[in-house]
């Protein structure tokens, strides 16, 4: 598998496993519990026999011991299919490298470099455990889609993908949701159509499905230069604002309300919410985000 | 060189400071910068003020503090003083008819001590009026002789007061020094209050008090039956009219002639006393100085001017005494009649005393107590300079000074609009 620069990190998440977050719709044989039964070895429980089940089925022995006809069930196991779907608007390629930008550091990364190796790591854990896997990149140029597919070689398509985009405008990422599989994994600094992005996702779980949101946020954000600058809003050229000592304090406590709101509407919606910062490792971040829902809820 | 008033050097530095503080804090329209989540920064000014890491507009930063520097040196009135002396000395010696040659040797030997006389020493003699010697006060004082005027204290002091202030600038402290017999009537209400005013050392020399002068009174143009005759038997020596010897009082029963005004330009009082006529003569009160007199008397009419020195009892002037040269001539419009015992009465000897004293006052010539001159003295340290410079002191730089920071203000204002059109153009 070529995947460039993302062997280290593809070697750092081997063997973790992404399940389900509750029993999936059962469908090819997967990893995944599946929410119907079916006739495996493993014993789940007994069900009285009705007419037309398979006669092979019978506990004989059940049968001999108490004269009554019961059927063995097994859990059933399927694949559940996965999307990442990554917002590549232009608030994404934050801290650009220009000197005089913001966030401009050597050796920071920026928003959208977390976000593509988070996507291809995250891809590649639940291609590993047997998943088809997808991918939508919301982009100037619309959305580019990579349908699930479970075939050796799609993690380097993805992450071949991913390389080509370069962030900019201000595309809505709510449309990666149309034709999506029962998983999507939403990476986005939730800026840009929030609103619209929350209402499919609350389609989406409605739907039975499952709804993963990282949320990325640069360091520069958190910790804005202590020079004085005029803010620009990458995506909309109206918003200009000086950034001082004065107003410092003042933004860091909105910004910090509105993540806080932001993360508090995404679990009310029912997703699995997380927010990453942008140097942060991602082997590290990855292995919190396919974590088991009840191990999420405990470090959380 | 020193200022009269340092702390605005001290005002004008801190708000020169406060200047260039300032030009470290910008106003200015930052960089601009791309911030993703610009929309959490509160809106504002966009000319976000922000600290700069080297002062900005350095010419006006130049112009300014060198306005305020300016402005303050102004106001703190630099003046050049070539040396300071630590003791500068304010020395008023007494020239009035009380002193007498003594004074003039203790002032000499005031103004030598220590040396030939400080450069920062000033000298000040007085008798009615107070001068100050310019230059030569040596030379001064070795010249220095009496006069025949009252002297007044308290104009020598208010005038010690204004030669303190000047050399306030030349020292650093200043004594005052009296040279006086500090006789009474050299003194009067103001004199305590002055003195103690006066906020230092004050060292009284005090020299002997002339002695009262036995006044040689001469009557001319008198008759036989003069009544005043009498009076002048008992007041002293009667010399025949006409005589040559030298008179200090001149009465002159008759008009006054040119050569009564000689003798009074001499020094000699002269007192025209006309005769009473044939006017009866009512019993009237007059009063001069401190003797009263009611008795029959007529009245004279008198020429206008001159001090009065004895008033009828309605308050009309009965006598008056008019400076000339030296001396002074005096009128006196009290007509004695020649019949009755008037002129023997001792209270009109009283009045006749004041009336026929020699020049400038009636008075006695006595010193005043022990008590009252140890009033004027006063021990401790010499009074410091500056508690000594008037109000009214002036640099005369200063309105060149003022001058200077009021132009660079005004070449302030048009650098400051030419840089905001660059500014301006620039955006």
């Amino acid at each position: 598998m070529a995947v460039g620069p993302y062997g280290a990190l593809l070697e750092s998440v081997r063997g973790v496993r992404w399940p389900a977050r509750r029993p999936v719709q059962g469908g090819a044989p997967g990893a995944h519990l599946a929410r119907t039964r079916g006739v495996a070895s493993e014993f789940a429980e007994y069900r009285p026999y009705r007419q037309g089940d398979d006669p092979r089925r019978l506990d004989w022995k059940l049968l001999a011991r108490s004269d009554r006809a019961f059927v063995r069930l097994a859990p059933d196991r399927a694949v559940l299919g996965t999307l990442i779907a990554v917002d590549a608007s232009a608030s994404m390629a934050f801290p650009a490298g220009d000197a005089h930008d913001a966030g401009a550091a050597v050796g920071r990364r920026t928003k959208w470099s977390a976000a593509r190796e988070v996507a291809v790591a995250c891809a590649a854990v639940a291609h590993a455990g047997g998943d088809p896997v997808g991918l939508s990149v919301a982009g100037r140029g619309g959305i580019v889609r990579l349908p699930p597919r479970t075939r050796s070689g799609v993690i380097a398509e993805i992450a071949r993908t991913l390389d080509a985009v370069t962030p900019s405008g201000s595309q809505p990422l709510a449309g990666a949701f149309i034709g999506a599989p029962a998983r999507v994994m939403v990476i986005t600094d939730c800026l840009g159509g929030l609103d619209d992005l929350r209402r499919a996702a609350r389609a989406h779980i409605a739907g039975g499905g499952e709804v993963h949101v990282v949320h990325v946020v640069s360091r520069a954000e958190l910790e804005p230069p202590r020079t004085a600058m005029l803010a620009t809003d990458p995506e909309d050229s109206a918003v200009v604002r000086p950034l001082t000592d004065a107003s410092r304090d003042r933004y860091r406590a909105a910004f910090d309300s509105w993540r806080a709101e932001a993360a508090r509407g995404w679990r009310d919606d029912g997703a699995a919410y997380q927010e990453i910062v942008d140097d942060q490792p991602v082997d590290v971040l990855v292995r919190r985000l396919v974590a088991p829902a009840g191990a999420m809820g405990a470090r959380a | 060189m020193s200022f009269l008033a340092p702390i605005w050097l001290a005002a004008a530095g801190a708000a020169a400071l406060g200047v260039v503080t300032l030009h470290f804090i910008t106003t200015q329209r930052p960089a601009a910068s791309p911030l993703p989540t610009a929309r959490f920064v509160p809106d504002g000014d966009a000319r976000a003020a922000s600290r700069a890491a080297r002062p900005t507009d350095l010419l006006l930063l130049l112009l300014r503090c060198a306005a305020v520097l300016l402005l303050g040196t102004a106001f703190a009135g630099p003046v050049v003083a070539a040396a300071r002396a630590k003791l500068a000395r304010v020395i008023i010696v007494d020239r009035s008819r009380a002193a007498l040659s003594d004074v003039r040797d203790s002032a000499l030997a005031v103004w030598h001590e220590g040396g030939a006389g400080g450069r920062a020493d000033a000298v000040i003699v007085f008798d009615s009026a107070a001068t100050e010697t310019a230059d030569g006060a040596d030379d001064s004082l070795r010249a220095l002789a009496a006069t025949a005027r009252r002297g007044s204290l308290t104009a020598a002091l208010v005038s010690a007061r204004r030669a303190a202030g000047a050399l306030s600038l030349r020292a650093d402290s200043i004594e005052l020094v009296i040279v006086s017999p500090l006789t009474t009537d050299e003194l009067d209400a103001a004199s305590a209050p002055t003195i103690a005013r006066w906020p230092g050392r004050v060292r009284l020399v005090r020299t002997a008090a002339a002695p009262q002068r036995a006044a040689a009174v001469t009557l001319a143009h008198d008759s036989p039956d003069d009544p005043l005759r009498p009076l002048v038997a008992a007041l002293g020596a009667v010399a025949p009219a006409g005589t040559a010897a030298r008179a200090v009082v001149r009465v002159v029963r008759g008009g006054l002639s040119p050569a009564d005004s000689a003798v009074a330009r001499s020094g000699a009082a002269v007192v025209s006393w006309p005769l009473a006529g044939g006017v009866a003569a009512t019993v009237q009160g007059v009063w001069a100085g401190t003797a009263t007199l009611v008795a029959p008397l007529t009245r004279i009419a008198l020429p206008a001017g001159g001090r009065v020195i004895a008033r009828w009892a309605d308050g009309a002037p009965a006598a008056t005494e008019t400076s000339l040269g030296r001396g002074c001539v005096r009128g006196v419009g009290i007509g004695v009649p020649s019949a009755g015992d008037v002129s023997l009465q001792p209270a009109f000897m009283s009045v006749a005393r004041v009336l026929i004293a020699p020049c400038g006052a009636s008075s006695a010539v006595r010193a005043a107590p022990d008590s009252v001159a140890r009033g004027f003295a006063r021990a401790g340290a010499a009074a410091p300079a500056a508690s000594l410079r008037g109000a009214d002191d002036r640099s005369p730089a200063a309105p060149w000074l003022l001058a200077a920071a009021l132009l660079l203000l005004a070449g302030e204002t048009f650098v400051r609009r030419g840089a905001a059109r660059a500014e301006a153009a620039a955006r």
